[in-house]
Formats: structure tokens, sequence, C-alpha cells
């Protein structure tokens, strides 16, 4: 059995190699059972999205901008 | 350099880009071999000026490079100037590239000269290591026995405010530079945790850990602004 401060770990370290079968369905079953691990699993997600709404995105024609200077610019040269 | 003989088929990058279509996928794509018997094909047209070719590599990966940008902390402003600025060395470079890497990778690698270049114009530091690189967060949260003490608090409240967004930006902006950076990139921007830590330069694992830092630290910050409780 892991512990709560194992579980807290591994669901918020990205691990280059990803974690194992095991890992993952233990990682599942602890947050099923734990109400204080899957309150901060949710609040993280929630905050995460929260963030990317916050996100500017660049304006719709932003390519056709840079393409249309590359190319003015090509044609100087 | 090694032929792909997939390579005379020339046809595949022009007509891509013929339907007009702009790829707006912030989805890092897998390093597939389709992309490489593009890329030969690609490149000659590019070295011919092909303006088709030149807009199919503007689409594909403008998006992603302004993200990148925005992400690092260059103002908005800036931004389309730099990426722009990232096109045109990449034109000016095309017989170094010559292939070799993988077309997103060698762009991300002009971005970050670039973006370089720019604080270094500017009298901008590089961002610092982390002054609290041995801290554990949580670990005074927990009993020796890896069970909690003091538990995650109820942020419903915030969460659920229309000020939540405000209150993470300015919790992000007590972020050690690094955390602080690796979140917007990793979470605001979408990025590839890989792609991030080949851009800064650390290690997967280190990465990783940073990540893991930012997400609890933030946290960790908007409990303590006192917008606990479940009442609204
Ligand atoms: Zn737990």
């Amino acid at each position: 059995m892991k512990t709560c401060q194992e579980i807290v770990s591994l669901v918020t370290t990205e691990s280059p190699t990803g974690e194992t079968m095991w890992t993952r369905v233990s990682i599942g079953l602890h947050l099923r059972l734990c109400t204080h691990c899957s309150r901060l699993v949710r609040q993280l997600k929630q905050i995460a999205r929260i963030s990317r709404a916050t996100r500017e995105e660049p304006s719709p024609d932003l390519e056709e901008r840079i393409l249309y200077r590359l190319l003015k610019k090509d044609r100087l040269e | 350099m090694v032929r792909n003989p997939a390579d005379n088929t020339r046809r595949t990058t022009t007509e891509d880009a013929g339907d007009g279509t702009i790829s707006t996928s912030h989805v890092p794509q897998p390093y597939l071999s389709a992309c490489d018997e593009r890329s030969g094909a690609l490149l000659r047209d590019l070295r011919e000026r092909n303006p088709e070719a030149l807009a199919t590599v503007v689409r594909d990966h403008t998006r992603d490079l302004y993200r990148v940008a925005i992400g690092m902390g260059i103002p908005a402003q800036d931004a389309e100037d730099l990426v722009h600025d990232v096109f045109l060395t990449f034109l000016q470079t095309l017989d170094h590239f010559a292939g070799r890497a993988r077309l997103r990778t060698w762009l991300w690698g002009i971005l970050r000269n670039k973006i370089h270049e720019y604080r270094h114009a500017r009298g901008r530091q590089e961002v610092e290591l982390d002054n609290d690189a041995g801290l554990d967060l949580m670990a005074p949260r927990f009993d020796a026995r890896g069970r909690w003490l003091r538990p995650p608090a109820d942020l419903h409240r915030l969460l659920n405010s229309a000020l939540a967004g405000t209150a993470i930006q300015s919790c992000l902006q007590r972020l050690p530079p690094r955390q602080r950076l690796i979140f917007r990139l990793r979470e605001i921007e979408d990025l590839d945790t890989r792609e991030i830590c080949t851009l800064l330069d650390i290690s997967a694992t280190h990465c990783g850990v940073l990540i893991h830092r930012a997400r609890l630290r933030l946290r960790d910050c908007l409990e303590r602004a006192g917008w606990t409780g479940n009442q609204s």
C-alpha cells in the first residue's frame, strides 16, 4: 500500500518514463478511497483548467501576417 | 545526407498547403516517419523559395512558437516579431538544417536563441536556478508514516469564484522564476513536458520535479490567501 504522501508525489510529478500499470491502478484505487488525496487532485486539475482559461490567444491571422512579412521581404531581396 | 526513397514523391507538401487550413494543433505530434518523408521535398521547395512550402511551415509552427515565446515571458507585443525572426533565420540557415533534425525541434532551437538574444539586449537576466531546490513543501503536511497531518483545505469558494483566474495569476507571480516558467509552459500553454525540458535544457527528471513543486506551491499559495471554505 502506498501512503498518502507517496500518492501526492506520484500524481503531481511527471515521470519521464510514465507510471507502470500497477502504479496507475494503485493510484486510482487510493484516490477512490481517500477523500484528502482525491480532493487535492481535483483542486490541482481545477487550478490547471482555470489558469489555462486565462491564456491570451494570439490573433487568428497571426500566421498570415507573419507569412505576408516573410514573402514581402523575399521579394525585396 | 541519407536520401529517403520517398523524397521522390514531392507532391505531398504543396498539396497539403493548398487546402488553406491552419494547423492550430498544439498537441505535440509524435515523430512519425511521414514527417521524414516530407521533409526532403519540403526542404527542396523552401530552397527554391516556393511560397506554398513556406506557407506550410509557417502555418504548422507559428502558433506553438508563439505560445513558447509567451510562456517564456516575452511580452505579447514582441512575440510576433520574435516568431517572424525565427522563420527569417530558418530560411537563411536552410543549408545547416538539411533535414538532420526534426523541423519542429530545429525551429524551437532557433527560438531559444532568439529569446536569449532578446533578454540579453534588454539587460534581462536568464531564468535563475530555484532558490528552494531542496525544500519539500508538502513534508510538514504529513506524519512520519506518510499520513495527512494537515489535509488540503477546501478551495471550493475560490475555485468557483469569478476572481479565480486573478488569484491564480497573482500566486503564479510569487513562484520561483523557473517553476513559474514551467507551470506556464506546461499548464497554461499546454506544451509537452519533454519539449519543455529540451527548451530549458534540463533533464526530464528534474523537469518533472519542478512541475510537481510548481503545482503544489501554487495550490499552497491559494490556500494561504484565505479563500478556504465552501460557503459562498
Ligand atoms: Zn490519501
